[in-house]
């Protein structure tokens, strides 16, 4: 299995719509389901933020580099306005402990 | 990394300040990993721009905007290095090295304020109250408003107080710096100083302040408060929450004025921020001597902020990931 995690700024009025719109373009990609999505407030030095971060998981054996090609193409579509993808970026289980490894992209 | 390298990337001290804070800061001031569980990016900006966020599971995400290193350095430069800190700055290896240590303080001042931010709780608190995370187990009701507003004071406050204490590692980072010798605690704060007020200084040019945040001024007095905390922790007592100043000797007191007249006097001075006859630098003033301001609008709304520090305490409790503020809780 193999994810791949999205983190986009949210500006705006309605977030909620923002994230609806993304899902939808992800839940798109062939052989992909959206398993995991949030919009959290981030402080910051000067100004508030929200931060939409989602997780899409590949079921089959797909290598890093195709599924995170695969979202970037799909986030190469409309993109609500005030959409900002700021990182893209695949992870991989760990066979032993559950948790997650990096992968460079 | 010395301030005159025509190389030094910017990326570079952003990555050199998060691994400060992660390797350096943090494991000296806490046993816990918790600055491990911090991923550190940069993002693309044009003014003064940082964030955190809740990330994967139990871990926070810093970004640090990628304009901050040349914005800080852009404010040092104009900085009037003379007199006191001239002498000062010789003590440290010259004025080359003491002001790469104000210019690395103030983007390590950054980047530790944003990761006071997830150790002081605001970020678990927060994502507490997130109706799209939060376990149904909400914490003790704070005005979201309110909650805001003082946590930007609180993390300023610990950034500060926190890079104070490391004065000697912050040191140590800087190529050509002296760090062992008589007199390089005072010397090494005022460049330290230099480089915070330097960074808070900036935030006035960054436009409006939007709503929930303390203006520039408020956040500049308050950190003055956390320096005062650091250099005279013994003429203070917690009371209701918040410190109040104590009854101290005559010789308690001469010993704090000449540490401040040799160190954080001369550097606000060449920022030329101290300047007693107006009522912003009578409440500095006021600061170092460990009372309340009140002569300016940002130092009234500085000790009208700190009636509800006690609430704020309470509220944030459980959620602190690191044992900075044990003092303060239940």
């Amino acid at each position: 299995m193999t994810d791949v995690v999205v983190v986009m700024r949210l500006a705006g009025d309605d977030a909620d719509a923002s994230k609806q719109d993304i899902l939808a373009l992800l839940e798109g990609v062939a052989g992909a389901d959206v398993t995991d999505s949030s919009v959290d407030a981030a402080l910051g030095m000067t100004a508030k933020e929200l931060v939409l971060t989602v997780t899409i998981s590949f079921a089959t054996s797909v290598s890093a580099n195709f599924a995170t090609k695969a979202i970037e193409d799909a986030l190469q579509g409309p993109l609500p306005d005030q959409v900002t993808v700021e990182e893209i970026f695949c992870e991989t289980p760990s066979e032993n402990d559950g948790t997650v490894e990096e992968s460079p992209e | 990394m010395t301030m005159g390298e025509q190389d030094l990337e910017t990326l570079t001290m952003i990555r050199v300040a998060g691994e400060f804070v992660i390797y350096v800061l943090f494991p000296g001031i806490d046993e816990t990993a918790f600055a491990e569980r911090i991923d550190w990016r940069h993002r693309d900006s044009v003014g003064l721009d940082a964030i955190i966020s809740p990330w994967r599971k139990d871990r926070y995400r810093i970004a640090i905007g990628t304009a901050v290193p040349d914005l800080i350095l852009s404010r040092l430069q104009a900085v009037n290095v003379e007199g006191e800190t001239a002498a000062r700055a010789e003590r440290l290896g010259g004025i080359e090295p003491a002001m790469t240590l104000a210019w690395f303080a103030g983007v390590a001042f950054f980047a530790t304020h944003e990761a006071c931010h997830a150790a002081a709780g605001h970020v678990a608190y927060q994502k507490a109250l997130n109706p799209e995370t939060n376990t149904g187990d909400l914490p003790r009701p704070l005005d979201l408003a309110t909650f805001r507003l003082l946590s930007e004071l609180e993390a300023d406050g610990a950034a500060a107080a926190s890079l104070l204490s490391a004065d000697y590692e912050l040191m140590r980072t800087i190529e050509g710096l002296s760090s062992d010798g008589d007199d390089r605690a005072d010397s090494a704060m005022m460049f330290i100083v230099i480089g915070v007020f330097a960074t808070l200084e900036l935030l006035a040019s960054e436009g409006p302040v939007e709503d929930g945040y303390p203006t520039p001024e408020t956040r500049y007095l308050n950190v003055v408060a956390a320096v005062f905390r650091h250099v005279a922790p013994n003429l203070l007592q917690l009371k209701s929450g918040d410190y109040v100043r104590r009854e101290a000797s005559d010789e308690e007191v001469q010993n704090v004025a000449n540490r401040f007249r040799h160190s954080v006097l001369p550097a606000l001075a060449a920022l030329n921020h101290f300047d007693v006859t107006t009522p912003f630098g009578e409440d500095i003033a006021a600061l170092l001597g460990g009372a309340v301001p009140n002569k300016s609008e940002a130092g009234r709304d500085l000790a009208r902020y700190s009636r509800d520090r006690a609430r704020f305490m309470r509220a944030l409790s459980r959620f602190r990931e690191t044992r900075m503020w044990d003092d303060f809780n239940d």
